[in-house]
């Protein structure tokens, strides 16, 4: 092609384009007979999706709430006053630190702490803290402590909050070393909630690929996801992560196990998206919309790409959505079972596994804490997904 | 026509200044606004409209099938007229004010007032026999009946409207039929506590042309041997004028004419009538263009200050037609017409 | 009818040979060889092993011999019982089966009953009620049950009653009547024990299963044939029993094919948390301590439990629909 012709049709495109972004918005629509003037709004899809979303109450706090924790994740080094290895062993199994809002006199003040000391109970020998009331330490905010670097750019040492005098504000309380919950809870998000965005968009990737495939060409590709499918739904999941966990040697290290049990989660996934994304293909290939652009002439990779996937786009990232909480708790269970990752890496499932022996940390219950973050973790996005999957498809068709 | 028998029929359904709304989200949909019409002993009444001018709303009303939240009779009477006896008329049962739940419509539904409907596919339960369902009404109704007079009683009326093999396929499901059977069957299961009036929601009109016939002559027969009253919903002209004595013509929740059949074919009055019966495309002459209705139908949710039609009438009188809503006026004996255009000074 | 059922028990022998393909795979690639452990535990014995030797006890256990001869054995020895032996706890595998098996089974069984005996009804009135406030409270409920998971739900419940109860539920039984013969007392404990691995089965099923009973009952509610059934005179209630509810089982029972894997899951988390001799223990410490073949051996157990649920699942499905049954034909 000439650079001429090359020229003129990149403008002409180009100005369709920008035509159709103006006109797109407001037009007017063709005048009939006996018909007053009226103006058409051209919504898209995704306008669509989003003005049924947004009556979705739930979904919509749900997603907001979501973008705060991915949020706390991202800045986790400033919202945690401590390190996540940071020790305490002197104070270790301490409750989580009472806020006082009163002085001794009853007055009100700036939220303040007080210093915690170790007594031993003589008859049973656990540990219980005492707080000392001589001195009251307010909490600060953007305090002073360890140096980080803020989203791995900025170095600083300012945290969200704190006390002047190094004097502990455990929220969550110190766990059986001494190592302070919050922090933990706080960083150990980081590894939940975004192995699982890496875990989804892989399955992304290789469901798209997969179903796609097998969804338009058919024959002995279809027929052979379609067996895969019946299979992986065979074997329960938790006990199949386990097996595939016990494939990876102990011996490695930690980042690299990080990297495998992601993709072993996102194997999970994948299976199930690609025959969902078949399923679609399937079914739109046969509609008249699909024989037309076949019929213009269209090569088979086009229609799948520009005519039939957009069509199911928004059922596709509802189902990824919903399949998060899935790979949370893949990870959590297998961390807590000590087969995932473990110490000196934290995750939620990391911190949890230090709870198995119940009786042990029956007096300790804020070692549970993290557990509660997962439930809440899991819920939000399941309302969220939910909500996704009903703006997307209102008649689950 | 026999003008004795007109005369002798007596009411048997009297319907005053029904109203239908249903209340959604979006807005209030007022799908049947003071609607009257009688049906009497023996006659059919054949029911024409758009999709959405509130004939089936109607029909599920009369049997209390309206859902009730989101829709609810909000006003008027359904007076159901007794079958005359010896001790003379007993009292009429007004159904739009019997509990929906309760058991005084459940005794009138089937036994005295029955239905089919659009879809005979649908309209069976695909996991019980079609034998199954006919004698069900009759074991609720008819409690002399031993199940194995019931069982009997619907081969009979398998057989009698035309199905062959009754005695087997009162065992078959009904994907194990053909439309046509199907909707043979669901005419069966309608007959099978003998009511006086059958209500019939457009019950061709997922049929082909060939089994549409079929079917109109299987009612004509039935109603002139059970001499049995019917109401007949439709959208289609042609058909209703072949089966029915006496037409009512709504549009958008409200009578816009009544008539004759024959009337209503012949010498409609109200522009809409004019209209749909200018639409019907004939086979004599020739004809270059359709004549469809101008305009669409309005929101559902919409309001109107004067008459529903205006904005697609041909007549329509500025300063009028568009302030105050007519009247339904009879101008003729037996013909009633809503239209400011045969409002004498 | 039949031809339904023996194309589905046919397709079984299949699907159970692949299954056990990638369970033998996953064995394979798992680090831990029974001999290797064999030879490090007795060296560590402090006695002596020589090469040869170990060599010896390869072949004897045919670990030299390649891939699909292994993969043959291994299917030949398991057609004739022999499941092998752990090297964790120095039995047989079957042996360690057929002691956890009654648990694991027992508790799901269970399970799946009581989830369907309280999705059923509940189903059931959060359709029929919809919109009203207690369908909403029951929806939001059957979301944190299906989104929950269970092993959480089961630390906070242990924690709980170790500390308001002081009843620890942990293990099966209480070790002072482990080996005391049967009693009420016994009894008593026994279900004190089981009451809440049970209870947690149940909740794992519930959530889905009422909300499948809702929807699908919801989509049924809307078709003619009620309206139908209803301008017949039918009562209510025994309308909906009769119609859409039956159609609505459909649905449901197929769901039994993916209840049962979840409650295998959570098999395996509560036998961690709850200390319970099921499948699920002995797998993951088999896993824990890389003895990969009774890890497999209990997995491909997981998964025939499954195929024959599914199985079963199958069959009720065609007694309920007769179009499954006899077929869905066109006219006749």
């Amino acid at each position: 092609m000439s650079a001429n012709r090359v020229l003129a049709s990149s403008r002409t495109f180009l100005s369709t384009w920008i035509e159709r972004l103006r006109a797109g918005r407001k037009g007017a629509g063709p005048e009939t007979e006996g018909d007053r003037d009226e103006e058409f709004y051209y919504a898209s899809q995704w306008d669509l999706m989003w003005w049924r979303f947004r009556q979705h109450k739930f979904a919509l706090v749900s997603a907001a709430l979501l973008i705060v924790l991915y949020l706390v994740a991202i800045f986790a080094e400033f919202i945690m006053p401590y390190g996540a290895w940071d020790r305490v062993s002197e104070a270790a199994q301490a409750p989580p630190t009472r806020i006082h809002f009163r002085s001794p006199d009853g007055a009100l003040r700036r939220p303040f702490v007080y210093r915690v000391a170790r007594k031993v109970d003589r008859a049973t020998y656990r540990w219980s803290y005492v707080e000392s009331e001589d001195k009251a330490y307010p909490i600060r905010f953007f305090t002073r402590g360890r140096p980080y670097k803020l989203l791995g750019l900025i170095s600083t040492d300012r945290h969200l909050f704190g006390t002047d005098g190094g004097v502990g504000v455990w929220l969550f309380g110190l766990d059986l070393l001494g190592y302070d919950i919050f922090s933990r809870t706080v960083f150990g998000a980081r590894i939940s909630l975004f192995i699982s965005l890496v875990g989804v968009i892989l399955t992304f990737f290789f469901g798209i690929l997969i179903g796609g495939i097998a969804g338009y060409a058919g024959g002995l590709v279809d027929w052979g996801l379609e067996r895969v499918g019946e299979l992986l739904r065979t074997i329960p999941t938790l006990p199949l992560l386990v097996m595939l966990s016990g494939v990876i040697p102990k011996s490695w290290p930690i980042v690299q196990t990080y990297f495998v049990m992601t993709i072993i989660l996102s194997f999970v996934g994948w299976v199930g998206l690609a025959r969902v994304v078949r399923g679609r293909l399937l079914s739109m290939r046969e509609e008249d919309f699909a024989l037309a652009a076949q019929v213009t002439g269209c090569s088979n990779l086009r229609i799948i790409f520009r005519h039939l996937l957009p069509g199911f786009m928004s059922h596709l990232i509802a189902s990824l959505t919903l399949s998060i909480p899935a790979m949370i708790l893949g990870e959590t269970s297998l961390s807590y079972l000590g087969l995932g990752l473990y110490r000196p890496a934290v995750s939620w499932g990391v911190m949890l596994a230090d709870t198995r022996d119940i009786q042990a940390i029956a007096h300790l219950p804020w070692m549970l804490i993290p557990a509660v973050w997962v439930l809440v973790t899991v819920l939000l996005f399941n309302f969220f997904g939910d909500g996704l999957r009903d703006a997307a498809d209102p008649h689950r068709m | 026509m026999d003008t004795s028998a007109v005369q002798a029929s007596q009411q048997l359904l009297e319907v005053r200044d029904l109203q239908a709304y249903f209340y959604l989200h979006e807005g209030t949909v007022r799908a049947v606004d003071g609607v009257s019409f009688d049906v009497c002993c023996g006659r059919t009444l054949g029911v024409i409209g758009e999709s959405g001018c509130g004939k089936s709303v109607t029909a599920q009303a009369i049997l209390r099938l309206v859902p009730e939240p989101p829709g609810r009779i909000v006003g008027g009477h359904i007076w159901l007229h007794p079958p005359e006896t010896d001790a003379g008329p007993g009292a009429a049962v007004d159904i739009a004010a019997l509990d929906s739940t309760g058991d005084e419509i459940r005794a009138i539904r089937w036994k005295e007032i029955a239905m089919i409907f659009q879809e005979p596919m649908t309209s069976f339960s695909p996991i019980h026999t079609v034998g199954d369902q006919i004698t069900e009404a009759m074991l609720i109704h008819l409690p002399q009946m031993t199940r194995q007079e019931t069982r009997d009683r619907a081969i009979e009326l398998l057989d009698s409207v035309g199905i062959p093999k009754a005695d087997q396929l009162v065992d078959a499901y009904s994907y194990q039929l053909s439309g046509g059977m199907r909707q043979r069957a669901m005419i069966a299961m309608a007959l099978s506590c003998g009511p006086r009036l059958l209500i019939a929601d457009e019950p061709t009109t997922a049929l082909d042309v060939t089994i549409e016939a079929q079917i109109l002559a299987l009612l004509k027969e039935l109603k002139s041997r059970l001499q049995m009253a019917m109401m007949y919903i439709s959208h289609d002209l042609a058909v209703i004028s072949e089966v029915s004595d006496d037409v009512m013509v709504m549009y958008l929740g409200v009578v816009v004419e009544t008539a004759s059949a024959i009337t209503v074919f012949d010498r409609p009055l109200h522009p809409y009538t004019q209209a749909l019966r200018r639409s019907i495309p004939t086979l004599e002459g020739e004809i270059t263009r359709l004549t469809p209705i101008a305009g669409t139908l309005p929101r559902p949710y919409a309001t109107h200050a004067g008459c529903r039609f205006y904005s697609r009438c041909e007549s329509r009188m500025e300063g009028e037609c568009d302030r105050t809503p007519p009247e339904l006026i009879e101008v003729a004996p037996g013909h009633k017409v809503r239209c400011h255009k045969y409002v004498s000074a | 009818m039949l031809r339904y059922l023996a194309r589905r028990f046919v397709i079984v022998i299949p699907t159970a040979l692949a299954v056990s393909f990638i369970v033998f795979v996953l064995m394979e690639l798992s680090p831990g060889n029974y001999v290797q452990r064999r030879v490090e535990n007795l060296r560590a014995q402090g006695v002596k092993v020589s090469q040869e030797e170990a060599d010896r006890l390869m072949a004897e256990w045919g670990l030299d011999q390649p891939f699909y001869i292994r993969y043959w054995r291994w299917l030949r020895n398991m057609s004739r019982g022999n499941l092998g032996q752990s090297a964790v706890y120095g039995r047989s595998n079957l042996d360690l089966l057929k002691e956890a098996m009654p648990i694991s089974v027992t508790i799901a069984v269970v399970g799946i009953l009581i989830s369907w005996a309280v999705a059923i009804p509940v189903g059931i009135y959060s359709a029929t009620h919809q919109y009203s406030v207690n369908d909403y409270l029951l929806t939001l409920l059957s979301f944190f049950g299906l989104g929950t998971p269970v092993f959480l739900i089961a630390l906070l419940l242990a924690w709980f009653s170790v500390t308001r109860f002081g009843f620890a539920p942990i293990g099966i039984i209480a070790p002072e009547y482990a080996n005391q013969p049967w009693s009420w007392a016994k009894a008593l404990n026994l279900l004190g024990h089981l009451a809440l691995p049970l209870f947690l089965a149940g909740l794992t099923g519930t959530g889905g299963l009422v909300r499948t009973m809702r929807n699908n009952l919801l989509d049924q509610l809307r078709q003619p044939y009620v309206t139908t059934a209803r301008a017949k005179g039918l009562l209510e209630k025994r309308l909906l029993l009769k119609y859409p509810v039956r159609m609505a089982m459909n649905p449901f029972i197929s769901a039994l094919a993916f209840v049962l894997p979840a409650i295998f899951s959570g098999d395996v988390v509560l036998a961690a948390t709850l200390g319970l001799p099921t499948v699920g223990s002995y797998m993951y410490t088999a896993v824990a301590q890389e003895d990969p073949y009774l890890a497999g051996t209990l997995l491909l157990f997981y998964a025939v439990v499954v195929m024959t649920g599914t199985l079963i699942s199958d069959v009720m499905l065609a007694v309920v629909d007769p179009r499954i049954r006899l077929g869905e034909g066109g006219s006749r």
